[in-house]
């Protein structure tokens, strides 16, 4: 009953302070689903508890390695772009076959003169 | 495979744009290149044309499971050579192995659109449907495009004078009735023979092999010899002596000996639970110890670890062939196995645990 008489000041820095709580929670939980979201494809690669089992020789854990240089390096894990700029002139160019027919040229094959057999 | 012209292998369909959901980013979100202007060039500037190089940028962001797994898949980092070459004793931290390996051995590596969108790099590349993105996007252009010597061929019959395979002359059953997403996609293991059968005979021919089977042949042979050894049709390819190496002009280049057919009996090098049997079929792989020579010495210090006659599964399965008409079609014929005079003596070593050193006496004729 006292509290309910307190003078209007006290009920608006209680709002405020509530206001600030669940700022503070949403934001953490936001971030935490995203850093999942982010990390999920590295941590998938790099664990793989089945494959370890089966790569018991000190030759094979080296291959392993190996195999995970290469694909940590060869990955792009930039995300899309959010703001993607028109692709118009794109389509409008590549489903017209009379214009690719115009304009298209296959890239030059630089082979040299010493390769030899198949593959 | 028939030549595509190079409009072709660009020309957009439109049900790509109005069906296919992977049109929805716009084609500069995974490609690059510059809006809003219609030179050729200029559009084209700081283009990706295989975006799936990029993968978890250009699919992973939806199919994240899928890319994460296959970013160590034998199709994209080629783990069978990496494992193999780490047995014949690679070092993949030495500046000159990674050179090698890199400038010859990954050319046919496949990311996500050289399987779902285009032909493969080996075969030029190209859209295979106007871009339209495929759980399959074409049999023998997909697979046989890089698996075409060696599989495709067999499996078609196109090697003169032997039968292709029964599962395709005829039930016509693609590459993908029997190996599965799960086998393509699966990451991290090395060879395909490091992990079990992922496809076997016996899933689907179960019956033909049980203990109370009327056939004889199969009771006797069930676990001492792999199947395609008595139901290959006939000869398949091999490979030799691949070398590797620059011009002086620093164009990379690759030789090796002209293909020949062969039908060779091995012992069976990767003997397990799962493959028992003390005979397979082997086949010469293009390798020798000097591959990768020209970028330094002594890069394959432990050749000798892996057999250059590697066991092989031919797809050329026939129900009858010429070495299962009779009991000693096989029995005591010399030439169907692999002796020490079928290897090339500087190979020798490296084959000792696959070379036949007595060969399956001839028997006397019995009802098959």
């Amino acid at each position: 009953m006292r509290l309910a008489l307190k003078p209007s000041w006290v009920w608006i820095l209680l709002a405020v302070c509530v206001l600030a709580v669940s700022v503070v929670v949403v934001q953490w939980v936001q971030g935490d689903t995203l850093l999942a979201a982010t990390a999920e494809p590295h941590t998938v690669a790099a664990s793989a508890p089945a494959a370890e089992a089966v790569l018991d020789s000190t030759t094979q854990q080296h291959t392993l390695a190996a195999v995970r240089a290469l694909a940590e390096n060869s990955t792009g894990d930039e995300l899309p772009a959010a703001d993607v700029p028109s692709s118009d002139n794109c389509i409008a160019c590549h489903t017209n076959q009379t214009l690719l027919q115009e304009l298209a040229v296959e890239p030059e094959k630089v082979e040299s003169e010493l390769a030899a057999g198949e593959g | 495979m028939p030549p595509v012209e190079a409009w072709q292998k660009v020309l957009v369909d439109e049900k790509f744009l109005t069906e296919d959901v992977h049109s929805q980013p716009g084609c500069i979100a995974c490609h690059g290149g510059v809006s809003g202007v219609d030179d050729k060039d200029k559009a084209h500037e700081g283009l990706l044309p295989k975006a799936s190089a990029q993968a978890n940028r250009a699919c992973g962001g939806c199919h994240v499971g899928i890319v994460a797994e296959a970013r160590t898949s034998p199709h994209r980092l080629q783990t069978g050579y990496l494992a193999v070459m780490s047995e014949r004793g690679a070092d993949f931290t030495m500046p000159e192995t990674v050179k090698a390996y890199t400038t010859h051995c990954t050319k046919c590596h496949a990311d996500c659109g050289d399987c779902h969108i285009s032909r493969p790099s080996a075969l030029d590349g190209g859209l295979i449907a106007g871009h339209q993105v495929k759980r399959v996007a074409s049999v023998f252009v997909t697979c046989g495009g890089c698996h075409s010597a060696r599989i495709n061929d067999e499996y078609k019959g196109v090697h003169e004078g032997i039968p292709g395979d029964v599962h395709w002359e005829k039930a016509g059953m693609p590459c993908t009735k029997c190996h599965t997403m799960e086998e393509f996609h699966d990451g991290q293991h090395g060879t395909r023979y490091d992990t079990e059968p992922s496809v076997d005979c016996v899933d689907c021919h179960q019956e033909d092999v049980q203990i109370t089977t009327d056939n004889r042949q199969h009771m006797i042979h069930m676990d001492s010899v792999q199947c395609q050894v008595c139901h290959a049709a006939g000869e398949y390819k091999s490979c030799s002596n691949c070398h590797t190496g620059k011009d002086d002009k620093g164009i990379a280049y690759t030789t090796t000996d002209p293909s020949f057919m062969t039908f060779k009996i091995g012992r069976n090098p990767i003997q397990s639970d799962t493959r028992p049997w003390n005979y397979v079929l082997v086949r010469h792989v293009p390798t020798n110890p000097d591959l990768w020579a020209f970028y330094g010495d002594n890069l394959l210090p432990t050749f000798d670890n892996v057999p250059s006659w590697k066991a092989t599964t031919p797809h050329n399965m026939q129900k009858i062939t010429p070495q299962n008409a009779s009991c000693n079609s096989c029995h005591g014929q010399t030439d169907l196995f692999l002796t020490a005079d079928d290897v090339d003596p500087s190979e020798l070593e490296a084959n000792r645990s696959v070379i036949v050193t007595r060969i399956p006496p001839a028997r006397p004729e019995v009802e098959p």
